[in-house]
């Protein structure tokens, strides 16, 4: 057997041996070709029909042959050296180059970090934003149809409301609600006992407003509820459940495209950064809630501070946290005292 | 009459060429005479080569060469690729990944192959993707499209594990030759649909043996080349493991329960506190269950079961040890996971390459004779990759 040569070993297809070989390269005037000696009768391969597998780090490479044998390159520096100098193109020369530095590798890090936060950040929401204009807002009637069904087996009871207050705030809402309406979808409010969530109001996304007893209870006069009528119609008008249905499959779909290939018991890094995005989410939403709420107020020359004091007023208020949904309420507050404040600087 | 020189020793048996050695004349064929010496003695080394590391039962280690550091480049590299493309290099990516992880594994001195189409992997990233997306969009709309789709996603399981374990097997080749999945949807169906219904009429009872089948069902179609898998675990094994698994949930319960107790307790001198405390018990409990409950779980019955399964698996004349230690396993899932969320992912490369390394290297093949007498007539197609990357996305691991 020839000792000098490129190591290698010869599958032939049929059988699991393993025949060590000599690999030599010789450069014709027309074609680069390969020489496989096994010790016996070399034989010479042109490189064109030859199939050139991919190298991972320092795995070695696999060629095939014309014929489904294969071999598995030993001395692979040597090999990828002459593939260089025959100036053959390999199909992983590229993405190798940048695998095979750390100034690339630490730049692909930084790439990935901001790139993945811009995404995140700005990139989904405004992808959603537009997207949602392509639906018609009577799919999103579909999300949670079963939600107030649901919420009245398990959490409300019903409401203790005499009729006369009923009509009173229906009165009130639909005050809010007519300007707010896409056209094809009617907005209305359900009144109910709150019970464990207590003083609360949701918007749903099939447009209906549920306003707890205990909510009622706490608010002092009518420009309270008509500011947290806005509020929830404000989360109804710019579509929050679509867009949040949106932009949490979209960030799941990103995160588990970059933690997605680690083994089960791993699971959490998907999960944890998947609620920490949601919940971001879901506080912007808050924020353009109140921001459409504070607007309809100052349209209709009611104080901001209406919504603010009943805020402050219900019970749990405080000290508000990250993982809070929404955003701290002395936040939410100064945002409407900026809403109250005049826009040129002045006396107050 | 022949010339010299056109002797073709490969066409000869060991026996003639010893023989033609005896009467060949060495002036009139002096190259024939070379041609038969050199054959000779390449054909006697070889037979060295091949009968001296494999006596009887000879155990040969899987050994991985992959490291951590050169692992690191890679992942990262290919995961800003995937990000900047917003996800169609991520096909190419899996490739990559796959192909490191099978190329840096040796038997007896010869590199796992991956030869999975990234362009194919993309259709079955882009069709599962679809798919999920659409059960996700389904459990939001109502109560009765959440049944449905989890009745649909019940009746596919079985067809999808068969596909998915068709296409890793067709894509992964040891000398050459391709592993293979013989499909059996008759019997994927009878154990992974029969078996769930009957765990649920028998409130769990037939779990351990479903857990068995499973395992025998995969390990029992799966072939190298032409040579089929067979694999016989003992039920009492798999019945102590469940019993053990459900004790060691049961102890890490109770301590997570009074360990939670105790921080409620504290949190109450907090002003605040009933706000803080209800906020942050469920993540709590959360991150309890993800990374403390998981880990220790799926090592101990990993280790167990995959331990009872190898040490019952041949292959051909070839057997398998396996000799995964329960604490080992459960301690390298426990700090992957503190070491993934510590470091927002970037530690990741690091946990997988060490749990690779711990997993292959615990496993040996007990060799009955030569590993050079596999053969494989045809190559097997290689099926689409959809259910493969489905089964991928809805984590049916089986821990192989």
């Amino acid at each position: 057997m020839a000792s000098e040569g490129i190591r290698a070993l010869f599958y032939d297809g049929h059988s699991s041996r393993a025949r060590p070989v000599r690999l030599a390269f010789t450069s014709s005037s027309t074609d680069a070709a390969l020489t496989i000696d096994d010790g016996t009768q070399p034989h010479t391969l042109p490189l064109r029909e030859l199939r050139l597998g991919e190298r991972v780090g320092g795995t070695p490479r696999l060629v095939t042959l014309p014929d489904g044998a294969s071999l598995e390159i030993q001395d692979n520096d040597a090999f990828d050296a002459w593939l260089r100098a025959a100036a053959v193109r390999t199909p992983e020369q590229a993405v190798r180059w940048l695998e095979s530095r750390w100034q690339y590798a630490l730049f692909a890090t930084a790439l990935t970090v901001l790139v993945s936060i811009a995404l995140l950040r700005w990139g989904l929401p405004a992808l959603t934003t537009r997207a949602v204009r392509f639906v018609p807002p009577s799919v999103d009637a579909l999300i949670a149809r079963d939600s107030l069904r649901a919420l009245d087996l398990t959490t409300f009871g019903p409401s203790q409301l005499s009729q006369d207050e009923r009509q009173h705030l229906t009165a009130l809402f639909a005050e809010v609600a007519h300007d707010a309406q896409p056209p094809g979808l009617q907005f209305r409010i359900e009144f109910r006992k709150g019970n464990r969530v207590g003083a609360n109001a949701f918007a749903l996304p099939s447009g209906v407003v549920v306003l707890t007893d205990e909510l009622v209870g706490f608010a002092r006069n009518d420009d309270e509820l008509r500011g947290v009528f806005a509020h929830e119609v404000g989360h109804l008008r710019n579509r929050h459940a679509m867009r949040m249905l949106m932009q949490g499959s979209g960030s799941a779909l990103l995160l588990v495209g970059v933690f997605g290939d680690v083994s089960a018991a791993s699971s959490l890094t998907a999960v944890a950064p998947t609620l920490l995005v949601s919940q971001g989410y879901s506080r912007d939403f808050e924020r353009e809630a109140d921001a459409f709420a504070f607007t309809w107020l100052a349209a209709h020359g009611i104080g901001p501070e209406h919504l603010s004091a009943l805020l402050r007023r219900l019970p749990g208020a405080g000290s508000g946290g990250y993982l809070e949904s929404h955003p701290d309420l002395e936040e939410r507050v100064e945002a409407a005292h900026q809403a109250a404040a005049p826009p040129t600087p002045g006396p107050k | 009459m022949a010339l010299d020189g056109d002797l073709d020793c490969l066409k000869l048996d060991t026996s003639q060429i010893e023989d033609g050695l005896r009467h060949i004349d060495r002036q009139r064929f002096p190259l024939n005479y070379r041609k038969l010496t050199d054959e000779l003695a390449r054909r006697r080394a070889q037979e060295q080569a091949t009968m001296a590391p494999t006596p009887v039962r000879a155990p040969l280690r899987f050994e991985f060469r992959g490291e951590t550091r050169e692992y690191f480049r890679i992942w990262i590299v290919n995961l800003a690729l995937t990000i900047v493309t917003l996800g169609v290099y991520s096909a190419w990516a899996k490739v990559r990944r796959q192909r490191y992880f099978h190329s840096n594994t040796f038997l007896a001195g010869s590199a796992f192959g991956y030869h999975a189409d990234p362009v194919r992997i993309l259709i079955g990233r882009a069709i599962a993707a679809v798919l999920v997306g659409s059960y996700f969009v389904a459990v939001r709309i109502s109560v009765v499209a959440t049944l449905a789709a989890g009745a649909v996603i019940f009746l596919a399981l079985p067809w999808l594990v068969v596909k998915s374990r068709m296409f890793s097997a067709r894509v992964t080749s040891w000398r050459g030759l391709r592993f293979n999945f013989r499909p059996d949807y008759r019997r994927a169906y009878l154990i992974f649909a029969g078996g769930l219904i009957l765990t649920i009429l028998t409130l769990g009872l037939f779990a351990p043996r479903m857990s068995r089948e499973r395992y025998r069902f995969i390990v029992t179609r799966t072939s190298y080349a032409d040579t089929p898998f067979e694999s016989d675990p003992g039920i009492g094994r798999f019945y102590q493991t469940t019993f053990g698994a459900i004790g060691l949930a049961v102890g890490v319960g109770i301590f997570v329960m009074m360990f939670m107790t105790a921080l409620i307790k504290g949190l109450d001198f907090n002003p605040h506190s009933s706000h803080t405390a209800a906020k942050v018990v469920p993540l709590i409990s959360l991150f309890f269950n993800y990374a403390i409950l998981g880990p220790v779980v799926l090592g101990y019955t990993q280790s167990r079961n995959l331990n009872e399964v190898l040490n019952h698996t041949t292959l051909g004349p070839h057997a398998f040890s396996s000799a995964l230690g329960a604490q080992r396993l459960i301690g390298l899932y426990l700090g992957n996971v503190f070491a993934i969320v510590g470091t927002l992912g970037m530690l990741t490369p690091w946990a997988e390459i060490r749990l690779m390394r711990y997993r292959l290297e615990s496993v040996q093949l007990l060799a009955g004779q030569s590993l050079d007498d596999f053969v494989a007539r045809a190559p097997q197609s290689v099926p689409a990759a959809a259910a493969e990357e489905l089964a991928s996305f809805l984590d049916l691991d089986f821990g192989f």
